[in-house]
C-alpha cells in the first residue's frame, strides 16, 4: 500500500471540504486527493478517478444519493471490489453508527475530525483496519 | 370418579335433561302404579261380585231343582200306580207307567216298601248302576219311617266308579191313610246336569270332589290337582262355602276364580262342589284398560318430554353453547366475534353483556395501541431531533476546531506565541463545547427513555480497558501520576453494548486522571462469580461525604469538580445510567485528601439484555 494513498472524498458542505483539503493536501502533502461536491453521476465519476482510490470517505447526508446509496453502488460494482469505504459524518449517535455498521462501511470518522490523530488513523484504515472513531 | 365431579363435567343442558327425565319417570311411574292399583282394585271388586253372583245363582238353581224333584216325587207317590206297587202288586201296566213317568230324562224312579226293600226301579237290572235293582237297598238310604219329604245328595261309590246323585224321597200313602212305602227320584249328577246348572254364560265349569278325587266335571280341561285338594275344598267339606280371593291361571282357560260349597251325602258332607269361574274376559279387559291407561299417560308424557328436551335445547343449551363458542373465539383473540341472541332473557342479556365487554376491550386495546403508537412516534421524533441536533452542532464545530488548529499551527501563515496560545484556547473551548453537546444529548436520551443499547455477545474487556487507560494517560499530561493496570487472566467476555462499555471505562478512568495530581491510579478488572468487577482507585483529592451522593446526579458537579475537571458534570450520571442499563451497579468509596475508588460491577450475561439482531 502506498505511503501516500489515493483518496476520494464526497462532501457537500464547503467548510468540511476545506478542512479535509487543508488536512490532506497542506498538512499531509498527499497528491491524489479527489473531492466531489455532490453525488450526482457518482459511479461514473468515481470510476474516472485516477489513480483508483485506496480509500473513499463518504458524507452521509448528501444529495442526490446519500452515503448509504453510494456505498451500495460501490459494493455492487466489480470495479470497486473490496474497496475500503469510510463514513465521515457528524451523525454519530448510537443508532446511526449501528446503521453504518449494518450497511457495510469499513469504518467511521466522526466530525469534528481530530486532525492530531487523523494521519495515524488513515494509515491504519488504508491497511484494512476497521476503525470506528466516534468520540471526538 | 365421584358423582358430583362427574355431574360437574356434564353440560347444563344434559343436567337439565337428566333432571327432567327423573321427574318425568317419577311422575309416570307414580301414575302408572296408581292406575294399576285402581284398576286392580276395581276389577277385584268386580270379580268378587261375579263370584258372589255365580255362587248365589248356582245355589238357587240347585234349590229350585230340589224342590221340583220333591214336587215331582209327591205327584208320583200320590198316584194309584205307586200305591199299588208299594203295596206289593205286580201290576205290569202300572209299572210301565211308573217307568215312563220320570220327570227328567235320566232320573231313576224307585219304589220302596215298608220293609225298606226296593220293589221297583226304572233302571233295568244289569244296566246302569251296580247294585241297583229290585230287592236291594235303595239308592237313597231313606229313613222311610220318618214319613217326611226330603231330598239329599247321594254318592254311589261302588266298584263301578263313583257316581253322585240328587235324590228326593216321599212316603206313599194308600186310600186308607196308611203308609205303604216310599217313592224315590234319583237325579244323577253328570255332565248334562252340570251344564244345566250353568247360567246363560259359558264361563262357569263345575267339578265335584269326593275323597280327594274329581267324580264328575263339565270342564273341558282337566281340573288342576291343587284345586282338587285345596284348602277351599277342605273348608267346604266341613260345611262352609269358600271363595278363593286370588285368581289362578288354568291351562286352556286362563285366569279363573274358584269357589267351593258343600255337597251333603246322607246328612253328612262328603263331597265338595267346586266352581271354576272364568276371568279371562275380565283379565283381558283389565289388561286392555291398564295398557290403554298407561299408554295414555306414557305417550303424551314422552311427547311432552321430547318437547321439553327440545325446549331446553333451544332455550338453554344452544344459546349457552353459542355464547361459549363466541367467548372462546374472543379468548382466542378474535374480539370482532359477536354473540347473537334475539332473546331478552338472562342468556340474551349475557350475550349483550359479552358483546359490550368485547367492544369495551376492543376500544381499550385501540386506545392502548393509539397511545403506544403516539409514544413510539414521539420517541422517534425525540430521537431524530436529538440526532439532527448532534449533526447540526458537530458540523460547524468541525470547521471551528480544525480551522483554528490550522491557523494556530501556522499552516496558514505565521502566528506569534500569544496568538497561538489564544487560538489553542479557542480549540479547547470548542472541544469542551463538543463534550458538552455529547453529554447533554446522551443525558437527553436517558431522560427521554430512548437510550437503546446495541447488545452483542463476547465483548473482550481487556483491549477496551487498555484503550481507555491509554486515552486517560493523555489527560495526565506531565503530572507525576503512575497508572497501573491489572486485568485478570480469566476475565470473561461479556454481553453488552461495546460502544457504551467503552464510554463507561473512559469516563471512570479519565475522571481519575483528571482529579489526581500526584500518586497513582490503579485499574483492576477481575471476575467475581457471574460478575465482572472493574475498579479504578486513585490517590486524588477525594470527595467529601456530603458530596458523594451528588456525584451520580445530573448537573450536580461539586465546586471542586467544576473547577478542576472542566467537564460537564454529566459524565458520572451518564455512566451510572449506562451501567444500570447493563444490569450492573456503580459505587464509590472516598476519603477527602486520600483518594477515591469507583467500582463498576457488570453481569457477565445479563438476562435483561437481549442481543440485538444485526
Amino acid at each position: 500500500m502506498p505511503a501516500k494513498p489515493s483518496i476520494l472524498y464526497v462532501e457537500d458542505e464547503a467548510r468540511s471540504r476545506r478542512v479535509m483539503r487543508l488536512l490532506l493536501q497542506n498538512s499531509m502533502k498527499l497528491e491524489h486527493v479527489t473531492i466531489f461536491e455532490d453525488s450526482s453521476n457518482f459511479m461514473e465519476r468515481a470510476k474516472a478517478v485516477t489513480p483508483k482510490p485506496d480509500i473513499i470517505f463518504l458524507d452521509i447526508h448528501i444529495a442526490p444519493h446519500n452515503g448509504f446509496q453510494m456505498l451500495d453502488m460501490i459494493r455492487n460494482s466489480q470495479y470497486f471490489k473490496d474497496q475500503i469505504v469510510i463514513a465521515l459524518t457528524a451523525s454519530v449517535m448510537n443508532e446511526e453508527v449501528r446503521k453504518l455498521q449494518q450497511a457495510g462501511f469499513n469504518g467511521c470518522l466522526a466530525k469534528p475530525i481530530d486532525m492530531d490523530v487523523f494521519p495515524d488513523l488513515l494509515a491504519r484504515m488504508v491497511q484494512g483496519e476497521a476503525i470506528w472513531h466516534i468520540t471526538a | 370418579m365421584s358423582l358430583p365431579r362427574y355431574l360437574s363435567q356434564l353440560s347444563v343442558g344434559t343436567k337439565l335433561n337428566i333432571l327432567l327425565f327423573v321427574i318425568f319417570a317419577l311422575l309416570v311411574g307414580n301414575i302408572v302404579l296408581t292406575t294399576q292399583f285402581n284398576i286392580d282394585t276395581l276389577f277385584s271388586g268386580l270379580g268378587d261380585e261375579r263370584v258372589a253372583d255365580e255362587d248365589a245363582l248356582v245355589s238357587s238353581r240347585l234349590l229350585e231343582f230340589n224342590e221340583n224333584l220333591i214336587r215331582n216325587a209327591q205327584l208320583l207317590a200320590e198316584s194309584t200306580d205307586a200305591i199299588r206297587v208299594a203295596g206289593g202288586l205286580r201290576d205290569t201296566s202300572g209299572i210301565r207307567r211308573l217307568s215312563e213317568s220320570a220327570p227328567y230324562n235320566d232320573v231313576v224312579v224307585e219304589v220302596v216298601n215298608n220293609d225298606g226293600d226296593v220293589v221297583f226301579t226304572s233302571i233295568p237290572p244289569g244296566i246302569g248302576y251296580m247294585g241297583t235293582g229290585e230287592g236291594r237297598a235303595p239308592l237313597v238310604d231313606v229313613p222311610l219311617l220318618r214319613g217326611a219329604n226330603w231330598s239329599e245328595f247321594v254318592l254311589e261309590d261302588e266298584a263301578s266308579g263313583a257316581q253322585a246323585f240328587i235324590g228326593a224321597s216321599v212316603p206313599v200313602i194308600n186310600e186308607q191313610g196308611n203308609r205303604v212305602g216310599a217313592l224315590v227320584l234319583n237325579q244323577p249328577v253328570n255332565v248334562e246336569f252340570l251344564n244345566g246348572l250353568r247360567t246363560d254364560r259359558e264361563a262357569v265349569d263345575f267339578f265335584l270332589v269326593a275323597d280327594g278325587e274329581v267324580i264328575v266335571t263339565n270342564s273341558e280341561v282337566p281340573v288342576p290337582a291343587e284345586l282338587v285338594d285345596s284348602m277351599g275344598a277342605r273348608e267346604a267339606r266341613l260345611g262352609q262355602s269358600f271363595v278363593n280371593d286370588d285368581t289362578v291361571i288354568i291351562e286352556g282357560i286362563g285366569e279363573t276364580r274358584v269357589a267351593y260349597f258343600p255337597f251333603r251325602v246322607n246328612f253328612r258332607t262328603k263331597a265338595t262342589m267346586g266352581t271354576l269361574i272364568r276371568f279371562d274376559d275380565i283379565a283381558a279387559a283389565r289388561q286392555q284398560i291398564t295398557a290403554s291407561s298407561i299408554l295414555g299417560v306414557v305417550l303424551p308424557g314422552a311427547l311432552a318430554l321430547v318437547l321439553v328436551f327440545g325446549f331446553v335445547y333451544f332455550i338453554v343449551t344452544r344459546p349457552i353453547s353459542r355464547l361459549n363458542n363466541v367467548t372462546e373465539q374472543m379468548a382466542g383473540g378474535d374480539l370482532t366475534a359477536r354473540a347473537e341472541s334475539s332473546a331478552e332473557d338472562e342468556v340474551g342479556q349475557l350475550a349483550t353483556s359479552i358483546n359490550t365487554l368485547a367492544s369495551q376491550i376492543q376500544a381499550r386495546i385501540a386506545d392502548v395501541e393509539e397511545a403506544r403508537d403516539r409514544a413510539e412516534q414521539s420517541d422517534q421524533v425525540k430521537s431524530s431531533f436529538l440526532a439532527s441536533m448532534s449533526h447540526e452542532l458537530r458540523t460547524p464545530l468541525n470547521a471551528v476546531i480544525n480551522f483554528t488548529k490550522f491557523v494556530a499551527r501556522g499552516d496558514l501563515g505565521p502566528v506569534n506565541d500569544e496568538q497561538k496560545e489564544t487560538l489553542e484556547e479557542v480549540v479547547d473551548s470548542a472541544k469542551h463545547l463538543l463534550n458538552l453537546i455529547n453529554d447533554v444529548l446522551d443525558m437527553s436520551k436517558i431522560e427521554s427513555g430512548s437510550l437503546n443499547l446495541f447488545v452483542v455477545d463476547n465483548i473482550d474487556l481487556k483491549p477496551l480497558v487498555e484503550q481507555a487507560v491509554s486515552s486517560g494517560k493523555v489527560l495526565l499530561e506531565d503530572k507525576p501520576v503512575e497508572i497501573h493496570t491489572e486485568v485478570a487472566e480469566d476475565l470473561p467476555a461479556i454481553r453488552g453494548d461495546r460502544q457504551r462499555i467503552v464510554q463507561i471505562l473512559l469516563n471512570i478512568i479519565s475522571n481519575a486522571c483528571k482529579f489526581t495530581d500526584e500518586g497513582s491510579i490503579t485499574v483492576r478488572a477481575y471476575r467475581a462469580d457471574e460478575e465482572v468487577i472493574i475498579s479504578v482507585a486513585d490517590t486524588g483529592s477525594g470527595i467529601a461525604k456530603d458530596d458523594q451522593a451528588s456525584v451520580f446526579q445530573a448537573f450536580m458537579q461539586t465546586d471542586l469538580g467544576l473547577r478542576q475537571g472542566g467537564g460537564t458534570g454529566l459524565g458520572m450520571p451518564i455512566t451510572k445510567n449506562l451501567v444500570e442499563a447493563h444490569g450492573g451497579t456503580i459505587d464509590l468509596e472516598s476519603e477527602p485528601g486520600k483518594g477515591t475508588t469507583f467500582t463498576v460491577k457488570l453481569p457477565v450475561t445479563s438476562e435483561q439484555l437481549v442481543p440485538t439482531l444485526a
